[in-house]
């Protein structure tokens, strides 16, 4: 009997979890990611009538420099696009094998972003001389052998996106990275980037200013 | 059993209208008025571009013809100005009138006067315009039915936020009197005292304009214990607190960059300078853009959409652009930072 009385209660439940109305997938309601430690839920904005009202909305930004993009930022690393991105959070970057990079000035970055991304402007890279490239890499997992070189072997898996196909920060910043060997195996480029993500709804996310 | 199939019968016809009427009542109600409201929009917009439309190719027709007529009859739109110089509401009508040429059409009392004194200011002018055409062109009865012209009037009585479209429809069809619409809005822009407050408050709110990273964070945080609100934002904190890896990696590369050395462009080739340059100008662009404004005393959305854009019934674009401030069009508060798109 009281397993009878469960039954209505465990339905519940389930119809609870159909209840999302825009899924990311058929199958995929939502996805969790870390950001500064705190869990985030990334889902879609649930209001069907909701459309992007300010930045992202924009059609034509002068060219140079917010030029299209070409496919591939380098013939060697993959793009990857929102799925591939919720799949890398839950197998890289919870695990702390990925980062993803949000190659754009901090006042981007500072303004919104995608969850679980961390800012490293494009000039930072760009201008990098070897001895801060070294710092940089060593924070993203490079390793210095005896000898003096470089192992990568460890080096954590990167996205690097920016505002999105008209937006050629990712591209300065990739070319920053290869300067000094970063393994383009170890690279993907989320060429739609924050407006391709912005544009499905998306959750993401504010940061707070830094206390120092 | 007759009797009683009667009776089931009677008794399901009662529960259904009770359903019906509670349908209308709970679910429905909110809907309907608004659907209504557009589909009498759209109606009445579909019948006035016909009209319009029957009435501008009868004119091009009609212009070599009837000038001698025409001369006689350029008295009476004249004496329509005047009385549209007086009485404000009526140069809507007129200009409606005019675009349908269906000139002399008496001016009847429309309903009552709500609208702000910025459209009628320049419907005044727009209607100018339209008898300069109309002498230059001439008018034809003949063309356009007076049905149309009743339709019209009936509809522009439902249309209490639409004559200022049509004064625009009919601006654009006076391309080849630019030079002098151009002439009529710089002194449109004089006599539009409202809009001269926007500029001195423009002023006022520099600051918000240049904290708009911030205006936009205080947003945020007033939905503190909301974790996602419509724009989908999470806000989340950075403290050195957070012991996770991830955090600690992000830490670790806001301390190995400092702000000077994103700045400093020393031994940069000469392209990738501007590049960033460009970049920066950008910013500079987004936030002249989005304008702030901050609620005060007395103010209501209607008040600010008319301010901003001259008629009251924008008050929906400025509720749709802050879902995050506003839960209701009718409650706003002193202070509030409205974001006003463009």
């Amino acid at each position: 009997m009281k397993k009878l009385l469960i039954l209505p209660f465990l339905a519940s439940l389930v119809y609870a979890e159909d209840n999302t109305l825009v899924k990311i997938t058929d199958t995929i309601p939502y996805a969790y990611t870390i950001d500064s430690g705190k869990k985030v839920k990334i889902e879609r904005i649930q209001d069907t009538s909701n459309r992007l009202t300010d930045d992202y909305t924009k059609t034509s930004r002068p060219c140079p420099p917010f030029c299209i993009q070409p496919t591939k930022v380098h013939p060697d690393i993959k793009n990857i696009e929102e799925l591939e991105i919720l799949q890398f959070m839950k197998d890289k970057v919870t695990t702390n094998k990925g980062v993803i990079i949000d190659a754009r000035l901090k006042s981007w970055f500072e303004l919104e972003t995608i969850p679980s991304a961390i800012n490293i402007p494009f000039p930072v890279m760009l201008d990098a001389d070897k001895k801060k490239a070294e710092m940089i890499f060593k924070i993203l997992g490079m390793r210095v052998e005896a000898d003096g070189t470089w192992n990568f072997d460890n080096a954590k898996e990167l996205v690097v996106f920016c505002n999105g196909v008209w937006c050629g920060q990712s591209a300065h910043f990739v070319k920053g990275l290869l300067k000094y060997n970063y393994p383009t195996s170890k690279v993907r480029y989320y060429r739609s980037g924050f407006q391709g993500w912005k544009l499905l709804g998306l959750t993401t996310v504010v940061h707070k200013e830094i206390k120092k | 059993m007759l009797d009683k199939d009667q009776y089931n019968q009677d008794e399901y016809n009662d529960y259904y209208k009770q359903e019906i009427r509670g349908a209308e009542t709970s679910g429905i109600e909110e809907e309907e008025p608004s659907k209504k409201g557009k589909i009498l929009a759209i109606l009445s917009l579909i019948i006035l571009a016909i009209a319009g439309y029957f009435g501008y190719s009868s004119m091009n027709n009609s212009t070599t013809d009837e000038t001698l007529v025409v001369k006689k009859e350029i008295e009476k739109p004249a004496q329509t100005v005047q009385t549209v110089e007086e009485e404000p509401k009526k140069v809507e009508k007129s200009v409606v009138v005019a675009e349908k040429e269906v000139v002399k059409k008496p001016l009847e009392s429309v309903q009552s006067v709500t609208e702000e004194k910025t459209t009628t200011s320049k419907d005044n002018k727009v209607a100018e315009v339209e008898k300069n055409r109309e002498k230059a062109v001439g008018t034809n009865e003949k063309m356009s039915p007076e049905e149309i012209a009743k339709v019209v009037q009936m509809v522009m009585s439902k249309m209490n936020n639409k004559p200022k479209e049509v004064a625009i429809n009919s601006t654009e069809k006076e391309e080849s009197k630019s030079s002098v619409d151009t002439e009529l809005m710089s002194e449109l822009s004089k006599i539009n005292t409202d809009s001269i407050d926007e500029e001195n408050e423009n002023k006022k709110l520099e600051d918000a304009l240049n904290n708009i990273d911030d205006a936009t964070k205080d947003s945020n945080i007033k939905n503190d214990n909301k974790t996602v609100d419509t724009y989908n934002k999470v806000k989340v904190s950075q403290n050195s607190s957070n012991n996770d890896e991830l955090s600690k990696l992000s830490s670790q590369i806001s301390n190995l960059i400092s702000d000077k050395e994103i700045d400093s462009q020393g031994e940069k080739p000469k392209d990738e300078k501007i590049y960033t340059e460009s970049l920066k100008g950008e910013v500079v662009t987004r936030k002249n853009e989005m304008r702030i404004i901050v609620v005060r005393k007395g103010d209501t959305l209607g008040k600010i959409a008319k301010r901003a854009y001259g008629n009251i019934m924008e008050y929906k674009k400025i509720y749709k652009a802050n879902p995050d401030i506003l839960k209701r069009p009718d409650r706003i508060y002193i202070g509030q930072k409205l974001r006003i798109p463009k």
